[in-house]
């Protein structure tokens, strides 16, 4: 009914057009019935609709008489409302104050999180008509997603037709030499399609884009330099386009300055045609990153077909090659921030439930100021005010304290926006579309603004129906107490069992991630990491030729730039040994590599694969890895032409040469015309993690030798990082044009890796703790309101002799209940959830399972010993009320 | 159109009449206008179209509520209906307006 009335004024104000037409026609009706009613009692029709219009008055006057009253006249009472509304608040400061509190932390934290999310996965990426740019990519049985071979890039570009444009980048100018700049400094680069700017709708800011015959290698010598290079390596001259910079010993001609709008952290861009000639020839070198531009008004899905199809067409036509090749399909902002996805979603949900027991406790609050206002209630219901004019008068309230908990909420939100940018760039290495402009724009202050209307009817509804069911007479005469009471006691209780619940199922997800980081954090990498420093290492190809051979090892450049390094740091004072890997451990190596053992040959594409690692002959001395059997490799290994053997990990010994002896045994993969060489094994070593300390060991080999790029490990007896400068300098001792990075201890690599777990774990916990705290609160609230509301009964169980011991049992008793019921709720509707919780938290969770007992019996603990507390403040008060005091309470 | 002479209406007694008429059952505003008259046997006169604002009044003040619906002779039409607040203000008002009319008869009788 109230409902209805106000639904029509709320339409009133916007569909007073609607309001006019009823009235209107409502008058019309009435003139009609009076002509007909004329007409039979003998009138001409004329006669009639004079004498009807005169009867009737002036219809324009009571039209807009009647629009006054039905279309405006909400209004003014909604403005009498709302003053009366603020006018309560102001009286009682102290209820305010904690409502508004209260709601300002769960609206503030929806709205931090749902600007993170509006920045990351609602606002449109800085690309024009972003959303019909899609990543194209190979698929293998192994590997979801691959890079794409030159060719099959080109009949994929003459064939589709779901695509205006095709374009790609390989990022494979990794960390070039610039020279020539100052200090040389390595730089990031990509090689790209002439078209991939025009196809992204990225202007460069200064000079140009590459033009057609730049593809051509005879004029590929162009290059275009990122906005952040040019301001940090050529101090923003203007006058950069058309000089010329050396990159890795080779000079370009600048001939644009691209702005910050590019998605992944790149310094340079280089025309595609400086991959190798090879690279263009044949289909087994996956190197190409494909981005394609959608018709428009195709789908994705109809793109995905025909990409399909032409896969299964490229598979008949090249079966040696592209056998196993499928295609798929990735909408680009999926592709950028889809990693982020869950976990931000598993915050939302988590801030969510926080901002549902926000209202649960704002509800009880009201509920409890409730009693003392029956009698303005009765009294305003004497006077003549309908309930739905009560109720809408308390909804008012409701909603003017949710728009200050969310004006507070705001202010908190913008506090806390740092600290979330931070915990974002901590969670993915790369570029964060969106992350600059994270703030609070337009769309999120409508989301905060509906949430807090949300938020206001949700809390306000139900304490505005129970205090305006007024028994009239009853309330005015026993000065608004005793049913009500009663009845809002138990509906309090219910709202407490319901936040303790939500509570305990935020406190779970959260420590379920908690665990998950410290079990992580327990694992052995099979190796002591303490004392290790890292250096990463990059000789340009230019000063540092390969061999005769095309190989980087054996008697080269290269060779003989470490055979002059190794010395030199071992000497350091405070150094105990000195090796050289390519790729860093605990990380996938970056060379997963098709192999069969001996006598295990697979049909084509159908092969496992291996991690691969090139290293020196110290290397396993060095990381402490121990010697399963056989032999590691000698010096003269490395230094000379290395020979065809690897040293393997305990994992391929046992998977692919079960209960034999591997020494001896020869693995094969394949060579650059796919031809098999044979790796015969001279030692298995012992395992370690690999490929990163939350996945399962990998089979891998170590080949032996070193190359350009790699990363020199340094044991020292002394603080790693107190070494790094006395590193770098005996690196430019020997070359002093190497540009060179940051050293690292591995302990530091080792915790940025799990970075991702650890700060969603502390920013989970942190909004799990202000469940519980909230939670706790309403715990409290309720038991204290109900002490109040018993003063005299307690008064007059101590008069007949009750002990304090008793009454504390017996508030105790009663307050833990709804909280012992909440407590299991909760942890039913996880065990519910936990289906959905462990897609959710998926990659978030290690070696503990959704419905890890551990960490149920701990929340479940933790928060009975939490409401126990709340209990026992209020309980206590309760042992010292005086008798005397107590029965004079009324 | 008849013999008896017609009275003015008091200030404010419009209300009262509209809540009587429609404790009668609901009605659309036509309807209430005929039913007030024949009350009080043609001896009011009331302007017709001065119902409407007050029957939108009424509402407001939730004593009455209205919905649209068919007429006797089926057309669209908006019927209103007395509320439980509407029937006890009623009882209020008739009570209030018997005592006055008492006192005013009292009053005139004795001058």
């Amino acid at each position: 009914m109230w409902l209805k009335s106000f639904l029509r004024r709320v339409q009133g104000l916007w569909l007073s057009e609607t309001i006019h037409k009823e009235i209107s026609e409502e008058l019309q009706f009435h003139i009609d019935m009076r002509v007909e009613e004329n007409i039979r009692r003998g009138m001409t029709p004329d006669e009639a609709r004079r004498d009807a219009e005169r009867r009737f008055g002036n219809p324009m006057q009571i039209k807009e008489q009647g629009y006054d009253v039905r279309g405006a006249r909400w209004l003014e009472t909604i403005w009498q409302d709302l003053r009366y509304g603020a006018r309560m608040l102001v009286k009682n400061p102290g209820f305010t104050l904690v409502a508004v509190v209260t709601l300002a932390l769960g609206i503030g934290a929806n709205t931090a999180i749902f600007s993170v999310i509006n920045a990351l996965l609602v606002r449109p990426l800085p690309f024009a008509e972003a959303d019909r740019l899609v990543m194209i990519w190979e698929t293998h049985p192994d590997i979801p997603r691959a890079p794409v071979s030159i060719p099959d890039f080109q009949d994929w570009r003459a064939q589709a037709q779901s695509f205006e444009q095709m374009a790609v980048h390989s990022d494979r100018f990794r960390n070039a030499a610039l020279t020539g700049q100052g200090e040389p400094a390595y730089v990031q680069g990509s090689f790209i399609s002439q078209n991939l700017f025009v196809l992204l709708g990225l202007k460069p800011v200064l000079g140009r884009n590459f033009l057609p015959e730049e593809e051509q290698p005879a004029n590929n010598r162009v290059v275009i330099l990122s906005q952040a290079l040019w301001q940090r390596s050529f101090a923003s001259d203007p006058g950069v386009v058309g000089k010329s910079i050396q990159l890795n010993g080779g000079s370009f001609t600048v001939v644009g300055v691209l702005g910050e709008q590019y998605p992944l952290e790149m310094d340079v861009w280089l025309p595609l045609s400086h991959l190798r000639a090879e690279d263009f020839t044949t289909r087994n070198y996956h190197r190409l990153s494909v981005i394609g531009r959608l018709k428009p008004g195709v789908t994705i899905e109809q793109a995905r077909r025909e990409m399909e199809a032409i896969a299964a067409r490229l598979q008949q036509a090249y079966p040696a090659s592209n056998k196993n090749i499928g295609v798929e399909l990735l909408p680009l902002r999926h592709q950028l921030v889809g990693a982020l996805r869950p976990v931000v979603l598993l915050i939302f949900a988590a801030v969510a439930l926080v901002l549902l027991i926000s209202c649960a406790n704002v509800s009880n609050l009201l509920m409890a100021q409730a009693s003392g206002r029956q009698k303005e209630m009765a009294l305003r219901a004497a006077l003549g005010a309908g309930r739905g004019r009560l109720v809408r008068q308390l909804l008012v309230e409701s909603l003017l304290l949710a728009l200050l908990g969310a004006g507070s909420g705001l202010a908190l939100a913008r506090w806390t926006l740092p600290l979330l940018r931070a915990w974002l760039s901590g969670l993915a290495p790369a570029k964060i579309p969106g992350l600059d402009s994270l703030g609070i724009d337009a769309t999120t202050l409508a989301f905060t603004f509906g949430v807090s209307v949300l938020t206001g009817v949700l809390f306000g509804v139900a304490p505005a129906l129970q205090i305006s069911r007024i028994e009239l007479n009853q309330a005015l005469k026993e000065g608004g107490k005793s049913l009500t009471g009663v009845r809002s006691l138990n509906f309090s209780r219910a709202l407490v069992v319901a936040e303790v619940a939500l509570a305990v199922i935020v406190l779970l997800g959260a420590g379920l991630v908690v665990r998950s980081t410290q079990r992580l954090l327990r694992v052995d990498p099979g190796f002591p990491t303490d004392h290790l420093l890292s250096l990463k290492i990059n000789l340009p190809a230019t000063r540092y030729p390969s061999n005769e051979r095309g190989n980087e090892q054996g008697d080269t450049q290269i060779n003989n730039f470490y055979q002059k390094l190794i010395p030199r740091i071992r000497a350091l004072p405070g150094v105990r040994q000195a090796a050289v890997i390519d790729r860093l451990p605990l990380a996938p190596s970056g060379a997963i590599t098709p192999f069969w053992a001996e006598g295990q040959q697979p049909d084509a594409g159908k092969e496992p694969v291996m991690q691969t690692r090139s290293v020196d002959h110290r290397f396993f001395e060095l990381m402490r890895i121990p010697l399963r059997s056989g032999r590691l490799f000698s010096e003269a290994e490395i230094t000379n032409n290395p020979g065809h053997f690897v040293v393997v990990n305990e994992t391929l010994a046992r998977r692919f040469f079960p209960k034999q002896e591997p020494i001896g045994k020869r693995i094969f993969i394949r060579g650059p015309q796919r031809e098999p060489i044979a790796f015969p094994i001279i030692g298995v070593v012992a395992d370690i993690k690999d490929v990163g300390l939350d996945a399962p060991v990998e089979p891998e080999s170590y080949f032996p030798g070193v190359g350009r790029e790699a990363t020199l490990l340094v044991r020292t007896a002394i603080d790693p990082l107190s070494l790094a400068s006395a590193v770098r300098q005996s690196v430019l001792n020997v070359d002093p044009m190497l540009p060179l990075q940051q050293a690292h201890s591995v302990e530091e690599t080792l915790s940025a890796s799990i970075a991702r777990r650890r700060l969603t774990a502390s920013l989970l916990s942190a909004f799990a703790l202000l469940a519980l705290l909230l939670a706790t609160i309403g715990i409290y609230g309720v038991v204290a309101y109900s002490v109040r509301q018993r003063t005299q009964e307690i008064g007059i169980r101590r008069a007949l002799g009750a002990h304090a011991s008793d009454i504390l049992k017996l508030v105790i008793g009663r307050g833990i209940a709804p909280a012992v019921l909440g407590v299991v709720f909760g942890l039913a509707g996880a065990l519910a959830l936990s289906r959905w919780l462990t897609t959710l938290t998926a990659d978030l969770l290690f070696e503990v399972r959704a419905t890890d007992p551990m960490t149920f019996v701990a929340i479940a603990v933790l928060s009975l010993v939490v409401a126990l507390l709340a209990c026992y403040l209020p309980a206590r008060k309760a042992t010292k009320v005086d008798p005397l005091v107590a029965l004079h309470y009324e | 159109m008849t013999s008896k002479q017609k009275a003015d209406l008091l200030q404010g007694t419009l209300d009262l009449l509209i809540l009587k008429a429609l404790s009668l059952g609901p009605m659309h505003g036509y309807g209430v206008g005929q039913r007030i008259m024949q009350m009080a046997e043609e001896m009011l006169k009331i302007e017709e179209g001065s119902l409407y604002p007050a029957l939108y009044r009424l509402e407001e003040k939730e004593w009455i509520k209205s919905e649209w619906g068919i007429s006797e002779n089926n057309r669209r039409a908006r019927f209103y209906k007395l509320t439980p607040a509407g029937r006890k203000q009623l009882n209020i008002e008739e009570e209030n307006w018997l005592r006055f009319a008492l006192a005013m008869g009292k009053v005139l009788r004795t001058a």
